[in-house]
Formats: C-alpha cells, structure tokens, sequence
C-alpha cells in the first residue's frame, strides 16, 4: 500500500479550476518529483495534500470551460469526491496542524521562517508537536517539564548540527544568508519528525555548486531518517538525479509519470515546458 | 504531575519573603508618605497585572486585543459578588472550619479573586472562540466590541447596580496583594515563555500558517492566550475593586482597554520587562504631570504618535531585561572605565 | 474608502468629524449667517449648504495634514504600528479640541423654519418627516452618488480603486501612491467634516468628544456593507443607523453595544460584508 496516495482530487477557487481530478502515489522511501511549468498547480498540490486547500464535490463551470452554454451560463457539475490517504487513513478533512502531527512535513516555496525567532527556536518551534507537558506543568515548571525541554533542546540542537547550523543557533532565523535559511527550514521540517516530506522548490535561487550539495542532502536525509520525498522543482538536474519517479503536471492535470528517463523523452512533457513545434 | 521537592520549597519560600516584604513595605510607605503614593503604588502593581497579561495576547501570540478592560470588569463584578452577597455564608464556613479572625479577610479575598479569575477566564473563552476567524484590524475592532458589549451588559443589569455600578465594597486590596498578583504574572508569563508553549505563541505570531505546518495547534493556543490574559485582567479587576471602594463601569471603557494598550506597545510588545516598566511608568507620569492639567493628555497622545514614528518596537522590543544581561553590561562597562583610566 | 486604500483603520475619522461640525458652528458666526427667531438661532437652507461646503474644505486640509505627518511615515510599518498612531492622533484631536473649543456643548443653528414645532414638511399617514432630515438626506445622496460616480468612471477614481487593491503593482503601473493616499484622505475627510455639519444640524448641538464613538460606527457601518464598496458603506451606514433607532426606542441603554454585536455578527458569517468580495491568500 503507498504511503501517500491522492484519488482523483479537484481543487477549485470558484470557476477556476486549479486542480483537475488529479489522482497520485508515493511508495514508501521513494523521492518522488512534481514537474511542470508555472501555474500548472504543483504548490496548489502540497497545499491540498496539507490540508490548507480541501478538495471540492463540487465545482463551478463557466462558459469557457466545458459546453455547458446550452444548459447555463455557470453550472455546477458534481465532481469525484476525491481522497487523499496517507498512512492507510484518510486525511482529507484534517486540518493542517493534525495532518502534520499525522507526519507529513513541508517546506514552503517563499521560505516560511519565524523570522524574529532564533535560529534554535524555529527547530524547536516544531518539536512542540512531540512535546509532552501541559501547560499548568510548563508554568510551574515541574520535573516532567524540565526533563521534556531537555529532551527537546538536545534533539534540536542535533538536528541542527546534521545541517551544519550549529553555530548560528542563537542567531535570529531572518538574518541568516538565504541557502542556509533554506536548509533551516528543512531542518525546521525535519523537527516534526515525519514519514513524508515535501519540499517545495529547494533549490531556487541557488547556484550550481548549492544545487548539487542540495541533492546529496536530500537523498542522505531520506537515507538517514528514513523518509519518503515528494518533491516540487523546476532545476531538471535535482529532479533527475534524486528522484525514483516523477509526475509532471500542466493546466492542473497529470501530463505523464514515470521513471526520469520515460519523462526526459516523452513528447507531452517536451510541449508542456516548450511549446509545440 | 510532580514538583521537584526542591522547586516546590523555592516557590513557597520565595512568596513567603516576597509577601513578607511586601507588607513591610506597606506599612512603611502608607505612614510617611500618605494615602496618595500608596495608592499610586497599588494601582501601578494592577497596572503591571493588566499589561502584562494582556502582553500576552497582545505580544505573544500577536493577536490584538482593545477589549482588555471587559475582562477586568466581570472581574471586578465577580470578586465584588463573592465579597459583597457571598460574605455571610463564607463566614459561616469559616465558623465551621474554625478559621481565626486574622486569616478570614485574606482567604475571603482570595477565594474573591479566583472566582473573578474564573469569570474572567469564561468571558476570555466567549471572546476568543469567535477571534479565531478575525484577523489584524478586524479582530481589533470586535474586541473592541466585545469589551464594550460586555459593558453594557452589566450597565443594563439593575441587580448588579446598574449605571451607577456597585458601592460599598470592602477595601481588601493591600500592597501585598498586589506585589504578589504582579509577581505572579510576571513569572508566569516567564516561564510560559520560556516553555515549549510559549514558543508555539511565538511561532503563531510570527507566521500563522508555517505554525500549522510543524503541527502547532493554531486554534487552541489562540483562545488559550485569550483565556489566560483574561483570567489576570480579572484578577486585577478585584484588585481595582477592592482599592476603590466600588465599580464605576463607565471606567472601563474602551479608553481604559487602549490605555493599557499603549502600555504593552509602549514597553513593547512581547516584552514581559517593557510592560512592567511601562504600566508603572504610565500610571506614575500623568500623575506627575497633573501641573500641566487638560495639557498632558495632549502630550500623552503626542508622545504616542511620536513614538510610533520614532521607535515603535517601544522601550524593549521583544528583548527581557535578564540578570545575565545586566551583568555584562555592568561588566562591559566598568572595565571600559578602568581601561580609559590606564 | 480610506480603509480600503491603506488598510489602515482611521480612528482619528471621528474626530475629524467633530472638527468638521466645529467648523460649521465657527463659520456660521463669522459669517453672520445666523439669525435669531425667538429663543434660537436659525440658518437658512443656502447657508446650511455654504457652511458644509467650508467644513468640507477644512475637514479635507486637516485630514491632509493627518496623513503627511502621522500616517506617512509608518507606511511600511507593521499595521498595529499605525493602528497605535491613528489612536494617538484620535487623541489629540479629542483632548486638543477640548482645550480649543472648551468642554461645554455648543448650540447649533437651527434649519430656519424648523424651530417650531410646525416645522414639518410632509406627513405621510401619520409619518412626519423634518425638513432638517430631507436636506440631510438629499445631501447625503449627492454626496454618495458623486463619490460612487467619481470612483467608478473617473481616470483618478480607478487609480484609488487599483491602489485598494494591490498598491505595489498600481505603483507600478505608474500611479503616484502618495498622490492617490492624500486624495483619498482628502475625499475621505471631506465627507466625515460634512456628515459633522450634518449631525451637528440634527442635533442642536456639537461637543469635542462628539466624535469618539461615531467613529468606530462609520467603521462597523463600512464594514458591515463591505469593504471596498462604496454603495456597501452607503448600505451598511442605513443599516447600521435603523437598526441604532429600533433599539434606541426600547433599550436605550445598549445602543452602542448593539451595534457591535452588529459587527462581531456580520465577521462571523459573511466578514466581507454584504456587498463585499473578499480575496484568496496565497500560500
């Protein structure tokens, strides 16, 4: 059974359809990407899978969209009702908080840091979510509680150290340089100790040299922590070079999946980032 | 849940000194000085109670509320009830328990103060369930209505005294009282800071969604600041009774809420030391400019503009006065002294 | 339309408000355009007109000179910055027209011919309406009407409307945010200085702290109509000002808390407002 696996799901903002009954798989310790050219719902796709967008049962159709001219000027039409599983549950109507103490963790493309955090603090931040001590405990600052923020300083701190953070620790996370805060985020990610991560854009803005070291800590981190990857990229030589598989998305549909090679070759992907002729 | 033998002998030997403290200072400052600084000392401790709790929704959680002044009113009420109608049957009870007469006033009041701690924290709850789908200006302004609804509704109330709020109230409240409910909220907010849930605070004030993301419960820790502040804002609402004697609800109107507003925002907002420092500063300074007359509430709010403008983190930002930090400063600064010498 | 603009909530608009009824009452002396009937002042229609025009005038300097100093700066500040500020100069206005105008209430001249009791214009089946309220709503009308004209077909009221909605880009498309901000402070105040005229008409009399929670309802009836539109605010304000008069009549006590649990009501089930369209945050 995969470990995440999205059945037929639309996603809506009125008559605009983002996401258009698009059905995907992730297996167990894959890295698998998500391809396609801008606007083709990639983001749309993690935001859904964590909870920020539900998917509809519903969608709005307007004159351009299907030929609903002869029956009304905008008509619903009823949709699959689309699941998303993960972990043999379905997560569909989690909100986004229950879906990442379920264990899947993200990046974000514009790079969401607690900016006047510190740097140990963001880490820490997401240990909360592992985190034992109720609140009466913490302000009276019981024996639990004390053993607890132990506990959640040193796997911070650790976890800091795996990405070569460790001497930033106390520095505010929005004065660090912009390849590091990338790391941080990952780092930040990996606090909530999940079995999916999605990273959204990883390697943007950096050079070549970043790029590469990006996807060797990609693949040692799926190594090491034993994780599954779904990740969004546009630099073809990470996608390429990591991933088991890869689903290439346009206008909100699935286009082709496959192995890097059956994708390198297949005309639609060519069309969909090239244009045709 | 467990206290450490150790921390748990701390805690009550710290409040003991401090409480012991406290009253020596009561006594010594009420004789000389007089009943006007003593009671500019009481109303600066519930200041602080005020300030620094509603620092917490306020500057922790980034939420933003202008109805502070709601809470401390049905605190203000509660206490008054237990005070004013519960007195004979508590009485009674200490009768039966064979309570001594020094101790009955301290426990009556303190049993005042945590029902007005419970009402007040209910009335957070009310206020805070619906603030989870406002943001920014918008939550603003209905707090704003809810500190002025629930003004209303004990205005309406004729059992309650109506427009002319409740008289008669015992005089309970005693500078030890105060030291220890500023103290308290002090180092509650500390260690709350300090603590896993406080960080989840901080991490909703600074990104609400990337929050969601490392699994923080938004919703809950939302309301639960609101709860929070409101149970301390209705425990400085019973101490505010209790001092004056009785309950003018036309004084907690929304110009009291922003009042401790500008204290939070002046001492900055997340800063535990900048609320304190700011809530006895402002209540001391209109007090010390009362020569100037009808002029100081013009400069009070011309500073504020100023200070918006000028430094608008306020006095500390988001930083906390700490002793380690004194000490390098101290340190940093006498050894710049004694180098210059040489 | 100043919210929309700057996302800013003008607490100082009240005031301004109270400074434009001020205003009315200061000119309509120095003009001489009062006469005395009896026991009151009277101002005729044409002179009611002119000292709202002169209101409006200084309302809209005033709120021009609010925006260069106080709000400008904080521009690029977080929102609770400015929020802060608009308090503070809603402050000073209060407390600095305290000291200016003085404390007690001042009369207002009455519309001539209203004074006594026949003053009545029509009666529609036992329904009488003043003639103070027909020129009050005939004003209001023009004045709506012309500021919806104004920003639906003009080149400037386009500019406002693209700068509500995305101030980066408009500034980008070549549209001066600053020259559009202090037109709409301008429009803006100018309307709160003529619906001070206006209260001030109704009531007989203006007082410095007049403003305070008038303010807050011109927010709530904005809010209430939605955001960012301009027949919404016209709506939300009629909304706002019959449900005011219904609870008035039995309650008059929870007026005002009415009227924010109007608020707090419409944010919870339709927080863009009954005209209003709300926008999508990208994650």
């Amino acid at each position: 059974m995969a470990l995440l696996e999205v059945d037929r799901c639309t996603v809506a903002f009125g008559g605009l359809i983002a996401l258009d009954e698009i059905s995907l798989k992730v297996e167990q310790g894959e890295i698998v990407g998500l391809i396609g050219p801008n606007g083709a719902g990639k983001t749309t796709v993690f935001n859904m899978i964590t909870g920020v967008y539900k998917p509809a049962k519903w969608r709005t159709m307007t004159s351009e969209t299907e030929s609903a001219r002869q029956v009304l000027p905008t008509a619903r039409k009823r949709v699959h009702y689309g699941d998303i599983v993960f972990d043999g549950k379905s997560i569909r109507h989690l909100q986004p908080y229950e879906i990442a103490s379920r264990g899947i963790a993200r990046t974000f493309q514009n790079i969401r840091l607690f900016n006047n955090l510190s740097v140990l603090d963001n880490v820490r931040s997401a240990c909360h979510v592992h985190a034992k001590t109720s609140i009466p405990g913490a302000i009276l600052r019981t024996e639990a509680y004390q053993k607890d923020e132990r506990r959640i300083l040193k796997s911070a701190v650790h976890l800091l150290h795996v990405f070569g953070l460790g001497k930033y620790k106390d520095e505010m996370a929005g004065s660090l340089a912009y390849g590091e805060q990338r790391r941080l985020e990952i780092a930040r990610a990996l606090a909530v100790e999940p079995k999916l991560l999605l990273l959204d854009e990883p390697a943007a803005g950096m050079n070549a040299q970043e790029t590469r070291e990006l996807a060797e800590l990609i693949k040692q981190v799926r190594d090491d922590f034993g994780l599954t990857v779904l990740v969004i990229e546009h630099d073809m030589r990470v996608i390429m070079s990591i991933c088991n598989r890869i689903y290439c998305l346009d206008y909100g549909e699935v286009i082709a999946h496959g192995t890097p090679d059956e994708i390198k070759n297949d005309p639609r992907v060519i069309e969909a980032y090239l244009g045709e002729g | 849940m467990r206290l450490r033998a150790g921390s748990a002998v701390r805690l009550v030997v710290w409040t003991a000194v401090l409480a012991a403290a406290a009253m020596a200072a009561g006594a010594l400052i009420k004789g000389p000085l007089g009943g006007y600084y003593f009671r500019l000392l009481i109303l600066s401790g519930i200041a602080v109670v005020a300030a620094v709790s509603l620092n917490i929704i306020n500057g922790f959680s980034g939420q933003f509320s202008l109805g502070h002044a709601g809470f401390m009113l049905v605190g203000a009420y509660a206490s008054a009830g237990i005070t004013l109608f519960a007195h004979h049957s508590i009485n009674r009870a200490f009768d039966a328990v064979g309570l001594p007469a020094g101790a009955r006033t301290p426990v009556e009041f303190a049993i005042a103060m945590i029902a007005a701690a419970a009402a007040a924290g209910a009335v957070g709850l009310v206020v805070g369930l619906p603030s989870l789908r406002l943001r920014g200006d918008y939550l603003a302004i209905a707090t704003l209505g809810f500190g002025e609804g629930i003004r209303s509704i004990f205005v309406t109330v004729d059992a309650l005294g109506g427009a002319s709020g409740l008289h008669d109230i015992p005089e309970y409240t005693t500078l030890t009282w105060v030291v220890l409910a500023a103290i308290g909220v002090v180092m509650m907010s500390r260690n709350l800071a300090l603590s896993t849930h406080g960080r989840a605070l901080f991490a909703i004030r600074e990104d609400e969604t990337a929050a969601q993301a490392v699994g923080i419960n938004t919703f809950k820790y939302k309301v639960l600041a609101f709860v929070i502040a409101a149970a301390w804002a209705g425990i400085a609402g019973a101490l505010l009774a209790h001092s004056d004697k009785n309950i003018d609800p036309r004084s907690y109107s929304f110009m009291k809420s922003i009042e401790i507003v500008v204290m939070v925002v002046l001492g900055g907002m997340g800063s535990v030391t900048g609320a304190v420092i700011a809530a006895i500063g402002l209540t001391w300074l209109p007090e010390l400019l009362r020569a100037a007359a009808v002029y100081r509430m013009v400069f009070y709010s011309a500073l504020l503009i100023v200070m918006m403008i000028v430094r608008r983190q306020g006095l500390f930002g988001r930083a906390e006065l700490s002793i380690r930090w004194m000490a390098e400063t101290l340190r940093r600064m006498t050894s710049r002294a004694l180098g210059e010498r040489r | 339309m100043v919210y929309g603009v700057l996302r800013l909530i003008n607490f100082a608009h009240g005031d301004v408000y109270m400074v434009g009824a001020f205003i009315g009452f200061y000119s309509s002396r120095w003009l001489r355009l009062t006469y005395t009937n009896g026991q009151v002042n009277e101002i005729t229609p044409a002179g009611m007109l002119l000292i709202i025009a002169i209101a409006m005038l200084g309302a809209a300097l005033l709120g021009v000179l609010i925006e260069r100093i106080a709000y400008r700066p904080l521009r690029r500040a977080p929102r609770l910055a400015a929020l802060i500020t608009a308090i503070g100069v809603s402050m000073l206005l209060e407390y600095g027209g305290q000291i200016v105008f003085g404390t007690t209430k001042k009369d207002y001249p009455w519309l001539a011919g209203t004074a006594q009791l026949t003053g009545t214009v029509q009666s529609f089946g036992g329904i009488s309406i003043d003639k103070v309220d027909v020129m009050i709503l005939i004003v209001a009308a023009v004045l709506v009407t012309a500021l919806h004209l104004f920003v639906q077909h003009t080149k400037p009221g386009r500019a406002m409307r693209a700068v509500s909605f995305d101030m980066e880009t408009a500034s980008l498309m070549g549209i001066n945010p600053d020259s559009i901000i202090s037109l709409t402070f301008i429009i803006g105040s100018a309307f709160a200085g003529a619906a001070g005229v206006l209260e001030g008409m109704r009531n007989h009399y203006v007082e410095p702290l007049m403003g305070l929670t008038a303010g807050i309802k011109a927010f709530v009836a904005a809010v209430v109509g939605g955001i960012g539109s301009i027949p919404g605010a016209a709506l939300g304000g009629m909304a706002i000002g019959l449900c005011e008069e219904a609870v008035r009549a039995f309650y008059p006590q929870i007026t005002d808390a009415m009227v924010f649990g109007l608020l707090i009501l419409i944010l919870l089930v339709k927080p863009t407002g009954i005209l209003g369209g709300g926008t999508v945050e990208k994650v």
